[in-house]
């Protein structure tokens, strides 16, 4: 093993005491115990709560195609007949929160009586303060949370900046919400009542107002447009639409049009036996209905041209869940 | 940027940022702490199985596979992709009492039946050491984990000729070990919760707490992801990169699958009509025997939308 160690110092944390050692180089750290951020050397807080996330080294449009070109139904050409129309970068600002809820509730249940029971809920967070499409589109998204830099006034020229919609207070106000609710929502499943319930500890904890680069991605295929957003900072696909094969479209039509006549048919000859009224009308009707219900999957995902993917999954509660199911029920 | 920082084994520079909790030279393999509550002997990993035995891995599932070996001719290999994906896991005791329900039909309708199970149990809890996961397989990856202890080894104690064999790219840890405990904590409860819901109709009463979590570790596991070109499409075979066990795969629906399915909807129209030809020509008819051409189309519109399926996904 080389000594070419990085030389260390021990810094102590002005809130709780903390002893930890960082590199020699590092001037300003956050202490890995109570999230105070400090100067090393001089042991004073820092009071800075602005941070941005650096972009990423990779091209946002290579990630995207890279993504897309393994989704299914997308034409093998995808790439050499596409062309990005228009990049846009938005600094979206993000109020980033650490959650850590706990809860002692009492709850009743039919065999095991009233019972006391512990929730907790632990989560990191992220309010977006802007309004319209792309507040809709980073709700609940999992924003990395390290690698952030302190802010710097450059930053505003790299892209479209977004002030802040909302204050702190209001931002805080919507997480400690998010928070409370869940924390009930856990206890109403641990039983069929919920008697008592009262919070122990309740923490929101700001970890700063952070400018995050989000890519808005237009390109063309074909001579049809599409559009994508792809993490700034990450290089990972937040949602985008692409286009889907023409070939089996066709295919589709036709087997809609034969199950749709099929069911056709069978009514009809339903109708011609020589049965009592009532039983021929439920069943040639229900024999129409299945076949209209049956060509109707096949009607319209042969009109359908563009899908929606996404590449993020939120790990939540240990369900693993799609953001959007398109993946699989094309 | 953050290059003033190097690895302390072999000097190479490392790719971090003064909030990276630990970076794993891509030379030498060996871990450094930048931040965080968190140390080298924490650090484990399951070694990658190499590149060409997963690709002959590949040719061998393609093989046994009903549907792939039938368009085998057509398949063609995209792209291999290993990765270790960080995940800290623990041991913890959970014990207490959970009352359930499953409903069981009886004459006019049905009925709550309860049972109480007594839970005293030490089970894996493994998360995610970050954010951001790749769709497919990490779900399955954590399933197996829970269930089996995989072989690992120190990551400081892999040699680097050892570390040149196994070498993958290793995604980045975003979690701590406080963090990861507080995290392993809540998400221990809610797994055996989903356990229960699976299997019964409802939770009744659910009193389990947390009695003891061991010490967390920070496990580096590999999963190999084969890309295939069939046609117009790509999809992909997923495996647990230590072994080579097949954990998730999408393929393409095959003509004679989807033949079979047109053939099944077509019949099913068919059994529809005349199902409730036979049902409605009785004398006596119950508004209830409407529950059986109700069904029917029901499993009609389902059989239907198998044609359009464009991928499966099989475990």
């Amino acid at each position: 093993m080389l000594d070419l160690s990085i030389k260390e110092v021990i810094a102590i944390c002005p809130t709780c005491g903390a002893k930890f050692s960082v590199p020699e180089t590092v001037s300003t750290t956050e202490c890995p115990y109570c999230g105070t951020v400090f100067k090393v050397k001089e042991g004073t807080r820092v009071g800075v709560d602005h941070f941005y996330f650096p972009l990423s080294k990779r091209d946002p449009y290579d990630s995207l195609l890279r993504f897309i070109e393994c989704q299914y139904g997308v034409p093998l050409d995808i790439r050499r007949n596409s062309t990005i129309i228009k990049g846009t970068l938005h600094i979206v600002p993000v109020y980033f929160y650490h959650l850590h809820g706990r809860a002692k509730v009492t709850v009743r249940s039919r065999n095991l009586k009233t019972f006391n029971a512990v929730v907790e809920e632990v989560d990191d967070i992220g309010i977006v303060a802007v309004e319209g499409s792309l507040k809709e589109l980073l709700e609940d998204y999992p924003f990395p949370i390290r690698g952030k830099k302190f802010f710097e006034e450059r930053i505003k020229r790299m892209g479209i900046y977004y002030d802040p919609v909302m204050r702190r207070e209001e931002a805080e106000e919507i997480a400690s919400v998010k928070l409370s609710e869940r924390l009930r929502r856990e206890a109403q499943e641990l039983g069929s009542e919920v008697k008592n319930f009262k919070e122990k500890l309740f923490k929101v904890e700001f970890k700063g107002l952070v400018h995050y680069p989000v890519w808005e991605i237009d390109y063309e295929y074909k001579g049809k447009k599409y559009k994508a957003y792809v993490d700034g900072a990450t290089g990972v696909v937040i949602r985008a639409e692409h286009p889907l094969s023409i070939k089996g479209r066709v295919i589709q039509t036709g087997i809609g049009a034969l199950l749709l006549v099929t069911g056709l048919i069978t009514a009809f000859i339903i109708i011609k036996l020589s049965v009592n009224e009532v039983a021929k009308i439920s069943s040639a009707l229900a024999s129409l209905i299945a076949g209209i219900v049956a060509s109707l999957p096949l009607f319209t995902r042969s009109v359908r041209e563009r899908v929606v993917t996404s590449e993020v999954e939120v790990v939540k509660e240990s369900t693993v869940y799609l953001r959007s199911h398109r993946l699989f029920k094309v | 940027m953050g290059s003033s920082y190097v690895c302390s084994y072999c000097g190479a520079p490392l790719d971090v940022t003064p909030e990276t909790i630990v970076a794993i030279c891509s030379y030498c393999g060996k871990p450094t702490i930048i931040s965080g509550v968190v140390s080298i002997e924490d650090i484990y990993i399951v070694p990658a199985l190499d590149r060409t035995s997963i690709e002959k891995l590949f040719e061998s599932t393609i093989e046994r596979d009903f549907d792939l070996r039938r368009i085998k001719e057509d398949i063609e290999l995209h792209n291999t992709i290993g990765t270790y994906i960080p995940i800290w896991i623990s041991k913890v005791h959970l014990k207490g009492r959970v009352s359930y329900y499953r409903y069981k039909s009886e004459n006019k309708g049905r009925r709550k039946v309860y049972r109480v199970e007594v839970v005293d149990e030490i089970k894996n809890v493994p998360i995610v050491a970050r954010r951001q996961v790749s769709p497919l397989g990490t779900n399955e990856l954590l399933e197996f984990l829970s269930k089996k202890d995989l072989d690992s080894k120190r990551l400081v104690d892999v040699g680097t000729d050892e570390w040149k064999e196994i070498r993958l790219e290793v995604l980045n840890t975003e979690y701590d070990k406080k963090s990861a405990l507080e995290r392993i904590r809540e998400d221990s409860l809610d797994r055996l919760r989903n356990e229960f819901k699976k299997k019964s109709d409802g939770i009744d009463g659910f009193q389990v707490e947390v009695l003891d979590v061991s010490e967390p570790r920070l496990l580096l596991v590999p999963i190999w992801r084969v890309y295939y070109n069939y046609k117009d499409s790509i999809y992909q075979i997923v495996y647990a990169g230590w072994n080579g066990e097949l954990l998730v795969k999408t393929e393409p629906v095959i003509v004679l699958r989807r033949l079979a399915y047109v053939l099944g909807s077509i019949g099913m129209i068919l059994l529809t009509g005349l199902a409730t030809l036979l049902l409605f020509s009785r004398k006596e008819i119950e508004l209830n025997s409407l529950i059986v051409p109700l069904f029917l189309i029901t499993t009609t519109y389902y059989t239907a939308r198998k044609i359009t399926k464009g991928v499966r996904l099989e475990h």
